[in-house]
């Protein structure tokens, strides 16, 4: 994933089509009862996301617990509405020009957590333009692919990001 | 199921009961005749068809000649706002899509009654819509999300004294083998059951027609059900209807559910006393016996959802995030109007075979998971929350 250089030009919908074909057909198989087993038994929860999506929401990396006035951070970026049933919040740590620290808060799906728990993971140590160049494809293809309706969590994930930088840039 | 998994999703479906599938599987592996066919198996299998017919009629009080079998609850409820094409219908508005969106799509005007904060049509807007020249009212006997019970008897009282010929329709998909349902009392024209929510097979319903109510149907090429619903007759399922219908009847299931009641009112004061900014969205009183419908404040039912799932608590949600062109729960959202508490609601809908140690299991993972997830929500708890309006 690192140093991908020039952010892909590649529709958005191809590479989310791929992924959601294989989340979608491993669901299927997930849900279909396993020919050895008698048809009354439960196979267990399935998911509709992949493991690293599980993984990730399951253990998220790097969110803020509680209030975030303990936390120092250089800049905050805010995106969607609760209202809409999704917001995001991103606070940054800068140092030389690289994002030395990146903690979020989230109220939102599964994938909303998933993707700014990867997208943290992914920003990490990187310069602001390095940084700005994970999109939401990045992040779809990290976490092994997103259902369609839900690629716009991921969306999500990088315009806070986005604007968590642009309220470093304006600060200066 | 695992015996691990703790089910409160029953009102989306229940399991399978045992003499259900007993039922289905000796016409599977026995009576595979043509119900429509006069040679012998065909007859076998209609009396099997007219014996479930019987069964279900007898647990609503109705006659097996008013009792339609149809593939379930959302084809009954088509049935009848087909029936009224082209004419106006008032509904209210926390019915199940399938009375919602098949009215919109055929009524010539649809009246969509407001709801009180426990979800309950007021009579005044049922006599007042009356006075507008309404042909059919269908208000559902309860409702699938949040478990009010419509006094729908009440209902059919007041339409009865108007003056204007007017019909009643109601969706008891929810109500079936969980309060007891009598068309005669109810004075309803039509009523709309389904199989599975009752441990039925998920496939087959039926909609009751009164007698001498007009009726047309919604698919037609075939002489099956007296030329109401063509078809090639689905006895297996039918008979798994009617096993389900024989048995809620036999045992007194609605006594049973009573029960179920005492352990769904035990989740519900433990949650509100244990968990930080939790309120409840079903009424007090007047409340189908197995739903429960609670809202957790900054946290999102999704992920609520699924980090009980994680937990094997099964459990289902009225949030729909906007941003994926959803509309969080129109049921909440028509109680109280407010988008957060519709996308940060959970249904725990509970089942005859839900035990005290099932609610047990959901107190030992619930509070550590809205504390979470409230601790990670961006919206800040404590705040003076305005209601978006
Ligand atoms: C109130 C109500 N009406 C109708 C339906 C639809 O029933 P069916 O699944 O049999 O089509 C349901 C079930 O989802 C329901 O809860
Ligand atoms: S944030 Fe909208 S569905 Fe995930």
């Amino acid at each position: 994933m690192k140093n991908q250089g020039k952010r892909s030009n590649e529709p958005h919908n191809f590479i989310v089509a791929q992924n959601t074909q294989k989340v979608n057909s491993s669901c299927a198989s997930n849900q279909s009862t396993p020919s050895n087993s008698s048809p009354s038994t439960y196979s267990g929860p399935s998911w509709v996301y992949s493991e690293i999506v599980k993984e990730h929401f399951l253990s998220p990396r790097n969110f803020l617990m509680g209030d975030e006035s303990k936390y120092p951070y250089d800049a905050e970026g805010t995106v969607g509405n609760p209202v809409c049933g999704d917001q995001m919040r991103m606070f940054l740590q800068i140092a030389d020009g690289r994002i030395a620290d990146v903690k979020w808060k989230t109220y939102g799906c599964a994938s909303a957590i998933a993707s700014t728990s990867a997208l943290s993971e992914l920003v990490k140590g990187k310069t602001l333009d390095e940084a700005l160049q994970v999109g939401p494809v990045e992040i779809t293809k990290f976490l092994g692919g997103l259902p369609q309706h839900k690629f716009h969590c991921s969306v999500l994930g990088h315009e806070a990001l986005a604007a968590a930088i642009a309220n470093f840039r304006n600060q200066r | 199921m695992k015996p691990s998994v703790t089910y409160l999703d029953h009102a989306a479906t229940s399991p399978l009961l045992p003499v259900a599938r007993t039922a289905m599987l000796e016409v599977l592996d026995g009576t595979f005749g043509n119900a429509s066919s006069l040679h012998s198996p065909g007859h076998a299998a209609q009396n099997i068809v007219e014996d479930a017919r019987s069964a279900v009629a007898k647990l609503i009080n109705a006659s097996p000649e008013e009792i339609i079998f149809t593939s379930g609850g959302s084809e009954s409820n088509n049935t009848v706002t087909e029936t009224f094409r082209g004419q106006k219908i008032a509904v209210s508005s926390i019915e199940h899509p399938s009375v919602l969106e098949s009215s919109r799509a055929r009524a010539s005007e649809v009246i969509e009654l407001p709801v009180d904060q426990f979800g309950r049509v007021d009579m005044g807007e049922i006599s007042h819509a009356s006075q507008l020249g309404v042909n059919l009212f269908s208000i559902m006997l309860a409702n699938n999300e949040i478990g009010t019970i419509q006094p729908v008897s009440e209902f059919s009282r007041a339409l009865q004294a108007s003056d204007k010929p007017v019909y009643l329709h109601s969706d008891a998909t929810q109500a079936l083998g969980k309060i007891k349902i009598d068309v005669q009392a109810l004075g309803v024209d039509y009523l709309t059951i389904s199989a599975h929510k009752i441990g039925g097979p998920i496939g087959i319903g039926a909609l009751y027609v009164r007698q001498g109510v007009p009726f047309k149907p919604l698919i037609i090429g075939g002489h099956q059900e007296h030329l109401r619903r063509a078809g090639t007759t689905n006895t297996a399922a039918i008979a798994g209807f009617g096993a389900a219908a024989q048995w809620c009847w036999d045992n007194w299931s609605c006594k049973k559910w009573v029960e179920v009641a005492t352990l769904r009112d035990q989740l519900k004061s433990r949650i509100l006393q244990t968990i930080p900014y939790s309120s409840c969205n079903s009424p007090d009183h007047g409340c189908l016996p197995n739903i429960l419908n609670m809202s957790f404040r900054a946290a999102e039912g999704e992920s609520i959802q699924l980090y009980l799932d994680a937990d094997d608590v099964i459990v289902s949600t009225g949030s729909a995030c906007a941003s994926g062109d959803l509309e969080p729960s129109h049921v909440l959202m028509a109680l109280h109007h407010d988008a957060e508490i519709a996308h940060s609601s959970i249904r725990f809908s509970f089942g005859l075979e839900t035990t005290p140690a099932d609610i047990d299991r959901v107190m030992s993972v619930l509070p550590k998971i809205i504390a979470r997830l409230q601790g990670m929500s961006t919206i800040k708890l404590g705040e003076s929350h305005e209601k978006p309006r």
